[in-house]
């Protein structure tokens, strides 16, 4: 075997902090890349993965620094190279490309300029050559009529077409090696699946390596001939995806799997989320990173670090770092199959919407339709599902259900009351009965109240209880969402996002409402988070007979909570109906085409010879 | 169904339950001490004039420009042969009534614009309006149109401090009031039932209010220019009432012969500056952390 | 860029109007008689007559103001009674001495705030960015007042390299004027400078924090063209709007510096005509400054928008 062309070895990345240890983001990490090989590494947030892609170009930001192991490109280390031998490196033998398209192009810069800069730099001396390969990268990469979009500014682009120019400003230098830092999170179901087939055409017709950096699985099948799990800064299995993903040997990569909502769940089950939250990289980690959440440690999981061991599998050669999993000759059981929750049928009608309308006025003469007549009923105890790409109305619609918008046109009943505009005795009666979980579980909660005075807020505004005994009523939420009351005196910050959103439902829950309106509540979260939310609902809808709107842009994680689904495209809801046939047997091309973008983390064959 | 839902332990003890107020950690800074410390040393200097002064400020001695250690008159005398540390004393205690009054009342008026600005459009484009022609008038210029209408005194300084600050504390609020509306929390509390009124004093005011508390200290030190500059350009207090700018004035023609004429003024305006320019940084600092 | 002329042109005008309203109702209320004022206190009763009639002070006031306002557009502002000459004269001969020392100010406080914005922004020793802290916290606290008599006490009195005060003008003898232009121009430019390095210093610091600077490291180019060719083209819009601000304080802190260092232009003979209470040049010498000041900060939001694509595709 030829040495491969990338060899990270126990790789250590520590961010000093003022007051502490310092925070051992990536601890001891070691992988390989070939020549044309794609590679994923897949991880949660905090898990490390992003940090070792740019500790590769040495490119760590703030206090992070390199502190052991090596990483070396055909030969030559890079951890200790001169800035301006990395520079070399940078752009022309591995080139990175970033998450966020909207931010990573300079916005004063024309996309022609930020080019040439690109080439300039690589040692492109004729002005006239550097425009000609400009226009040659950018039709490459699938931006239409080149030479007329060259001169435009990146906000003149879509969110896709900029990450497409972001890729052709990464292969400008010819690298060997492509660094996508989680390329396609920001962006739509449908442009997501474009960029996954430009990467993985480009990478296939070049012949450059791809480090695909990620959280979604689904993207990691998509992708990549193999796949390298990351938890707590550590590697937890590498090996072929297919394999990997199917016979997964570490319970982490198992938990994590088992985790992520498929297309192919029906709706009414429920996933199993990872119990726990991950570990504090600032403290020192005696044994496995994973032992604390994990249902199958033992003893030594918690004292000895468990090494990358390699496994003999019929598919190829896969490690694992875990004592259990060195010792066991099989793969672990698959998780069991999904079971289908008991949920009561739906009762009567609670909130129906007629023919909403919304239009924004921009500047000038210019007008946007975000709702174009939108209907829809709810039953108590049902939950109805709204799936769209950004863009199409989803967040408007929920606004406006939940009065913080006024519609230009429709009607709203509650309870067969007509709502549409009420007054103000009214909308507080109104309020009292439709509640709503927001998206950001950051922005959504004042940075100065304390997690109690938050949740206690709508219990003062509608005169629930007493001043007295409304501390207990707030300690009562918080254990209902699965909050530790004693939480209640901590101000948001002291909370991970999977709590806050917590403290969000709590609060939503406070004045007894019927009808829940969740606008994205788990798209902020990590996967085995989203699990715990979405339980979360499930639960409190069978326990408070709630309605719930279930607004999202994952169809699979809509499929699996609601009852009924409606797809909305462009203001107008092209589709509705039950959850599975929509599913299932989609009627409108829209929906198809949303279907299919879907990556799917096992394929649909694996899958059955899975449940077999 | 909590056996599914881990009741999480927040992220680490440190993350204290009644953390110490942003402002006091500010200023418990190395940098907030000296400033604190510097504006203190004026402050004080300024409020026990009448103990320290030997003489009152404006009793002329037959000593004319007096050398620094000059029995009785430790900074010397002035040209008319007036005691220097007392008119010192004297001018910073005007210096600090003056901005006393000055600043506050144009943060209030400033505030009170921009909070009738947040309750109606209308009023919004009225109070911009009026900002807009406020701050048309650049600092001296529009101390120059003040005095020209009242004269000169320390009302008109007053008065320029005031107007002065009135569109800086009122723009400053209101886009930190339109920010903290647009925020999601405001949303939420608004679908949660709470009252307009509390929703901005309990939840838009208290986040928009960080930048004011700097602003404050920021324009302190500009309230000290802009008496200076007025008493300097002869539109200030009326002599022969002493403030730091008539002092340093008074010393320019003189700066050749008795350059300790000017050294007080010099070194007290300079060190209340600074001192009010520390505690903003730190201030902002800590605030934008 | 047309677009923004016409939305941002009514806004302007209409302060500038407002501006003029207030500079001349301002001065209609100042208590006593302006005749009289302007007479002198021995005036008989047919000398006030004859004033009253030149300054037309019997006519209603609208009419006072049209008056006003068609004079200054048409350049024919009348004599000054206390001062002496033509109004026009006054104000010709004092603009030139403004605009140099405003200029000489606006340069310096370009070129020290922005090095001391880049220098703070990109050092990377801690005591470079303390030096440079140091020297912008001085530089604000200090006021024009101060610095302007410890300028003159050091190159004028100690050294004696430097003229005290007064002016030479620049084009009749450059090599003169620049020795009586240094010190009062270094005078007013250094709060506005501070100002300018600090805000300089902030925005370039986030601009390289920015994602598309970690692009173009990553895509290998070099640091120094980074700063110059992709941080500081996106960190350089806001601070021209400061800029045009800081203009404005300029004009009103050469009121001040004219003072310290006898520089003989408008600011002087706006304090000599307040001193003297010669109301229609102050009234003039008002709204000109307040006009030039709305002027350049329409010029410097146009300019903005010129930098930034953003704002003009809006």
């Amino acid at each position: 075997m030829t040495t491969p062309l990338l060899d990270v070895r126990d790789l250590d990345v520590t961010f000093t902090t003022p007051d502490g240890p310092g925070l051992r983001a990536v601890r001891g990490v070691s992988f390989t890349l070939r020549r044309g090989e794609t590679l994923a590494v897949v991880g949660e947030s905090g898990s490390g993965k992003s940090t070792t892609a740019l500790a590769l170009l040495r490119m760590l930001p703030g206090t992070g620094r390199i502190t052991g192991g090596s990483v070396r490109l055909d030969g030559t280390e890079l951890t200790t190279a001169p800035e301006d031998e990395l520079r070399a490196v940078r752009g022309t033998r591995i080139g990175m490309v970033f998450q966020d398209p909207m931010t990573a192009l300079n916005p004063v810069l024309t996309i022609g300029r930020q080019l040439d800069e690109v080439l300039r730099a690589h040692g492109g001396r004729d002005r006239a050559a550097r425009r000609a390969r400009a226009l040659e990268l950018l039709s490459l990469v699938g931006i239409p009529d080149p030479a007329r979009r060259v001169d435009d500014h990146p906000h003149r682009f879509s969110g896709g077409q900029r990450q497409r120019v972001l890729i052709a400003l990464a292969l400008a230098g010819e690298p060997d090696v492509l660094v996508a830092d989680e390329p396609t999170t920001a962006l739509d179901a449908t442009v997501q699946d474009q960029i996954l087939t430009l990467l993985g055409d480009l990478t296939r017709t070049t012949g450059t390596a791809l480090l695909l950096i990620t959280h979604n699985l689904g993207v990691v099948a998509r992708t990549c001939d193999r796949v390298l799990v990351m938890y707590g800064g550590t590697v937890v299995e590498d090996g072929p995806t297919a394999e990997v993903l199917a016979r997964p040997r570490h319970p982490y990569t198992a938990g994590l799997l088992a985790a992520v909502p498929r297309l192919s769940t029906p709706s009414g089950t429920r996933l199993t989320g990872i119990p726990g939250t991950p570990p504090d990289l600032s403290l020192p980690l005696a044994g496995c990173a994973f032992a604390a959440r994990c249902a199958l440690a033992e003893d030594r999981c918690r004292t000895a670090a468990p090494p990358l061991t390699a496994l003999a599998t019929a598919a190829g050669p896969v490690r694992a770092a875990c004592h259990p999993a060195a010792e066991r000759s099989v793969p672990l059981p698959p998780p069991p199959p999904p079971v289908r929750a008991e949920r009561p049928a739906p009762g009567p009608v609670v909130l129906a919407a007629e023919e909403l309308r919304k239009t924004y006025r921009g500047r000038g003469r210019h007008r946007h339709t975000a709702l174009d007549g939108v209907s829809l009923t709810l039953r108590a105890g049902e939950t109805l599902g709204i799936v769209g790409e950004s863009g199409s109305g989803k967040s408007t619609l929920a606004r406006i259900l939940a009065h913080a918008d006024p519609a230009d046109a429709g009607r709203i009943l509650l309870d067969g009351q007509d709502v549409t505009r009420p007054g103000r005795t009214a909308l507080h009666a109104v309020r009292r009965r439709v509640q709503m979980v927001f998206q950001d579980p950051y922005a959504s909660l004042d940075p100065r109240m304390t997690a109690g005075d938050i949740v206690a807020e709508p219990l003062r505004a509608f005169g629930i209880g007493t001043p007295a005994d409304r501390p207990a009523r707030v300690a009562a939420l918080l254990r209902t969402v699965g909050l530790d009351p004693a939480a209640a005196d901590r101000l948001p910050r002291a909370f991970s996002g999977g709590q806050r959103q917590r403290i969000g439902i709590a609060r939503a829950l406070a004045p007894e409402p019927a009808v829940l309106l969740c606008d994205e509540p788990v798209s902020a979260l990590d996967v085995s988070v989203q699990a715990q939310i979405t339980g979360l609902l499930t639960d409190l809808q069978r326990d408070l007979g709630l309605a719930l709107v279930f607004i999202a842009h994952d169809l699979a994680v809509v499929r699996q909570v609601s009852h009924r689904i409606a797809v909305l495209h462009d203001g107008r809801i092209v589709e509705e109906g039950d959850a599975d046939e929509i599913c299932e047997r989609p009627r409108a091309a829209y929906t198809r085409a949303l279907l299919a973008a879907v990556p799917e983390p096992v394929p649909a064959a694996r899958a059955e010879e899975f449940a077999a | 169904m909590t056996s599914t839902l881990p009741a999480p332990a927040a992220t680490g003890e440190k993350a204290a339950r009644r953390p110490r107020h942003p402002y006091l950690t500010a200023l418990a800074t190395a940098r907030g001490r000296t400033g604190l410390a510097l504006v203190g040393l004026v402050v004080l200097a300024g409020l026990l004039a009448p103990l320290l002064a030997g003489h009152p400020p404006t009793d002329q001695s037959g000593l004319t420009l007096a050398p620094v250690g000059t029995p009785g008159h430790p900074l010397g005398t002035d040209d008319l042969g007036r005691d220097l540390l007392s008119r010192l004393l004297y001018g910073i205690r005007a210096d600090l009534g003056i901005i006393a009054a000055a600043v506050p009342l144009g943060a209030a008026l400033g505030c009170l614009l921009a909070l009738a600005a947040a309750a109606h459009p209308a009023a919004d484009t009225a109070v911009q309006r009026l900002f807009d022609l406020i701050l048309a008038f650049p600092g001296l210029i529009l101390a120059l149109a003040v005095t020209a209408a009242l004269g000169p005194g320390r009302l008109p300084v007053v008065l320029v401090i005031a107007l002065a600050e009135i569109p800086v504390f009122g723009r400053l609020l209101r886009t930190g009031i339109l920010a903290q509306r647009g925020r999601e929390y405001v949303t939420a509390a608004r679908v949660g039932g709470s009252s307009g009124r509390r929703i901005l004093t309990r939840h838009v005011l208290p986040n928009a209010a960080d930048p004011l508390v700097v602003q404050i200290a920021v324009s302190l030190t500009v309230a000290v220019f802009l008496e200076g500059a007025m008493s300097f350009l002869g539109v200030g207090v009326r002599p022969p009432e002493p403030t730091l700018g008539a002092v340093l004035s008074q010393s320019m023609p003189h700066l050749a012969q008795a350059p300790h004429f000017a050294a007080g003024p010099l070194v007290t305006v300079t060190a209340l500056v600074l001192g009010l320019s520390l505690v903003a940084e730190a201030l902002n600092r800590e605030i934008r952390r | 860029m047309r677009g923004l002329l016409l939305r941002k042109l009514p806004s302007a005008l209409l302060v500038l109007f407002a501006a003029s309203v207030l500079v001349f109702g301002v001065l209609r209320l100042v208590p006593g008689d302006p005749a009289a004022v302007l007479a002198g206190p021995d005036a008989g009763p047919e000398v006030l007559a004859a004033v009253r009639a030149r300054l037309g002070l019997d006519d209603p006031l609208p009419v006072q103001y049209l008056d006003w306002i068609g004079g200054l557009l048409t350049g024919d502002l009348g004599p000054s009674y206390v001062i002496g000459g033509e109004t026009a004269d006054l104000i010709t001969d004092g603009l030139g001495a403004t605009t140099e020392l405003t200029l000489g100010a606006l340069l310096f406080a370009v070129l020290i705030g922005g090095t001391l914005g880049i220098l703070g922004a990109t050092a990377r020793r801690p005591w470079t960015r303390g030096a440079v802290r140091s020297l912008t916290t001085a530089a604000l606290a200090v006021p024009p007042y101060v610095s302007g008599v410890l300028l003159v006490l050091l190159f004028a009195v100690l050294l004696g390299v430097l003229p005290p005060g007064g002016r030479v003008p620049l084009l009749t003898a450059p090599d003169l004027g620049v020795q009586y232009l240094l010190l009062p121009a270094l005078c007013l430019a250094l709060p506005s400078a501070a100002v300018l390095g600090r805000y300089l210093e902030d925005s370039l610091r986030r601009a390289l924090a920015e994602d598309h600077v970690r692009t173009a490291t990553a895509a290998g180019i070099a640091p120094r063209r980074i700063l110059w060719r992709h941080a500081l083209p996106h960190a350089l819009p806001p601070v021209v709007t400061l800029l045009g601000i800081q203009t404005g304080h300029l004009l009103g802190g050469a009121v001040l510096v004219e003072a310290i260092f006898a520089w003989p232009g408008l600011g002087q003979l706006a304090e000599q005509a307040l001193v003297r209470r010669d109301y229609p040049v102050v009234q003039d010498l008002l709204l000109l400054l307040v006009a030039v000041f709305v002027l350049v900060q329409l010029l410097s939001d146009l300019v903005h928008a010129r930098l930034d694509p953003r704002i003009r595709w809006e």
